[in-house]
């Protein structure tokens, strides 16, 4: 399993020059890669500012140990793996401290059911404090995923990683994670079903050319040719 | 550091993993896989043909890879967005990563928390009192009462607002003893590069000036935005009567930026006898009763402190910085709640009152 290594990545020159410490190639890699690396925690941690903070968390650990890389992964798969691990770091912090269990929309959340919520019940806000681009709907039902399932179609479906990556950064196998995001696609259906969430016309994706999706607007972290190699 | 290659990342438990199947029993779970292939187009032509022919005779499975297709669907529409402008310059200057939280400014906080829109609550009436440290601050060039409003924080609290211990400044200066809430406690600083040694400063102007010597006051303008900036917050969420939001001091932290909150008590019990102790909240909740304001205390209630009172409009939006009431100590020891003054002024405390909310019901 896994993405072949080095030869094909795209990263691996800039990784070199990095490492030698120019800073021009640190700052590539940072465009290359923020992009993702942010949404990524921005969709796990549903708040934007944890989201920048695990990412500079995990650019600053990933720029600070390159040197260990080894090149066994490419460049994205190691990264990534950084910023799952600091995504799941902060989730952990959250459980241990419920003070810290804390997301800007709960706030207004009127799904408390206390009296007034945290704030009062009222209306939800439109957005959140960054725009985070997802309908109420939509919002609630990432957030009700586990959180194994909704890391595995936030990086295939919505960053558009292949799984075979995707299993590595997550270190299991490619029949898991294609089973995670089946169960969580299912219960997103079925849960945005219930709310009477219905998708925009024509925003639908027949087909899906291999496993790379979303290439077009993504940071090109992908090489597209190196799929198969 | 860490080889990262060294942990894998460790995901929580999946307690749905082995669970139940959406595919009808009978069903291996590689089917799953399987199907995640077919929606794929990758499957090889041999398996393809096998599936296809099972969808013709199963609705089951037909529904399940519609949902799949929904679900598709939604995640297509889920854009990408920006990462925060100033995350590169974070990174590519290798500042130490933040600690969660704790610098986040107090007005990148707060601007998110009262941005238009952002909060309309329609039940409860929600107020964050912030309070000011003791510091001095002269308010725009030409002040009059240099020093009176210094030297009665010095007097005897006997006016109307008795039961008011003036704000000492001396007292409020002081470390807490416990080193935990007090006012100007470095800890306060909601922005972390520097607000103590500010403070400090200020500090050190303030007890300067209440020397008495008049002529060596520093003539120093700012806005009222900039000396809050400055100045050690305290903050304070009060709720209506019986509406004290569980975890309410999760959202003080998160709108101020401390974090954790500076009391060892916060996660076990009377949070609000911590603030009323450290943070001299007595003389606000006096102060807001002069004022014709409601306050109920923790010793009233035995819920914290509680409030009705009204909001600058129902709406939740929150009026620019420089039309929020201030709840000001006059030269004779008198709290009055007024309009940030146009003009200038010499002010040792400032109380601000943020109303969030609407009117309590």
């Amino acid at each position: 399993m896994g993405a072949p290594a080095t030869q094909a990545d795209p990263d691996s020159i800039l990784v070199q020059r990095a490492r030698s410490g120019d800073p021009s190639a640190t700052a590539e890699l940072y465009q290359r890669h923020s992009r993702r690396a942010y949404n990524l925690a921005l969709r796990m941690l549903g708040d934007p500012w944890d989201a920048a903070d695990v990412s500079q968390e995990a650019f600053i650990k990933a720029f600070g140990a390159l040197r260990d890389f080894k090149g066994e992964a490419r460049f994205s798969t190691w990264f990534h793996r950084i910023v799952v691990n600091a995504v799941y770091d902060h989730l952990r912090r959250r459980r241990l401290d419920p003070l810290e269990e804390w997301e800007i929309d709960r706030l207004s959340s009127p799904a408390t059911g206390r009296p007034g919520g945290i704030l009062a019940a009222g209306a939800r806000s439109a957005v959140d404090p960054v725009q985070d681009g997802l309908s109420e709907p939509v919002r609630e039902a990432l957030k009700a995923l586990n959180e194994g399932f909704r890391l595995a179609v936030v990086l295939c479906d919505l960053l558009g990683f292949d799984y075979a990556e995707a299993a590595e950064i997550l270190g299991v196998q490619e029949g898991t994670v294609k089973s995670r995001i089946f169960r969580a696609r299912a219960q997103l259906a079925r849960q945005l079903t219930e709310s009477g969430y219905a998708p925009a016309e024509g925003a639908a994706r027949k087909d899906r050319p291999g496993n790379h999706r979303s290439e077009g607007s993504v940071t090109p972290v992908h090489d597209p040719t190196d799929r198969h190699a | 550091m860490d080889h990262p290659r060294d942990h894998e990342p460790q995901l929580p438990p999946l307690p749905d993993e082995s669970g139940p199947s959406p595919f009808p029993a009978g069903h291996v779970d590689a089917w799953e896989a399987l199907a995640v292939d077919y929606l794929d187009g990758t499957l090889p032509p041999e398996t393809l043909g096998t599936v296809e022919a099972h969808l013709r005779d199963c609705t089951p499975c037909r529904e399940a890879l519609e949902a799949q297709r929904l679900a598709l669907t939604i995640a297509a529409a889920i854009p990408q967005i920006e990462p925060p402008e100033d995350l590169r310059a974070r990174v590519l200057s290798g500042a130490a990563p933040r600690p969660p939280k704790a610098a986040r400014s107090f007005w990148e906080r707060f601007r998110a928390l009262t941005r238009p829109g952002a909060l309309v609550p329609a039940a409860a009436i929600v107020v964050l009192l912030l309070v000011v440290g003791a510091a001095a601050v002269r308010l725009l060039p030409g002040g009059g009462g240099t020093d009176s409003a210094l030297k009665s924080g010095e007097a005897p609290a006997t006016t109307a607002a008795a039961g008011l211990r003036s704000a000492d400044q001396t007292t409020a200066a002081n470390a807490q003893p416990e080193g935990q809430v007090g006012p100007d406690s470095s800890e306060y600083g909601a922005e972390p590069e520097g607000v103590g040694g500010e403070a400090g400063t200020t500090l050190e102007r303030s007890q300067m000036e209440a020397a008495g010597d008049e002529s060596s006051v520093p003539e120093t303008t700012t806005t009222i935005a900039e000396a809050l900036a400055e100045m050690p917050i305290v903050p304070v969420w009060v709720s209506a009567p019986g509406q004290q939001p569980e975890g309410w001091a999760a959202v003080v932290e998160e709108v101020t930026g401390l974090s954790p909150l500076p009391s060892a008590s916060v996660q076990t019990g009377p949070v609000f006898a911590a603030l009323m102790e450290h943070a001299q909240i007595d003389l606000l909740v006096a102060a807001l009763r002069a004022n014709g304001l409601d306050v109920a205390t923790p010793g009233d209630s035995g819920e914290g402190v509680s409030t009705t009172t009204t909001g600058p409009d129902s709406t939740g939006l929150l009026p620019p910085l420089d039309t929020l009431p201030v709840l000001k100590r006059s030269s004779d020891g008198d709290y009055s709640l007024e309009s940030v003054p146009s003009g200038s002024a010499e002010v040792t405390r400032y109380v601000v009152v943020i109303l969030t909310g609407a009117t309590a019901r």
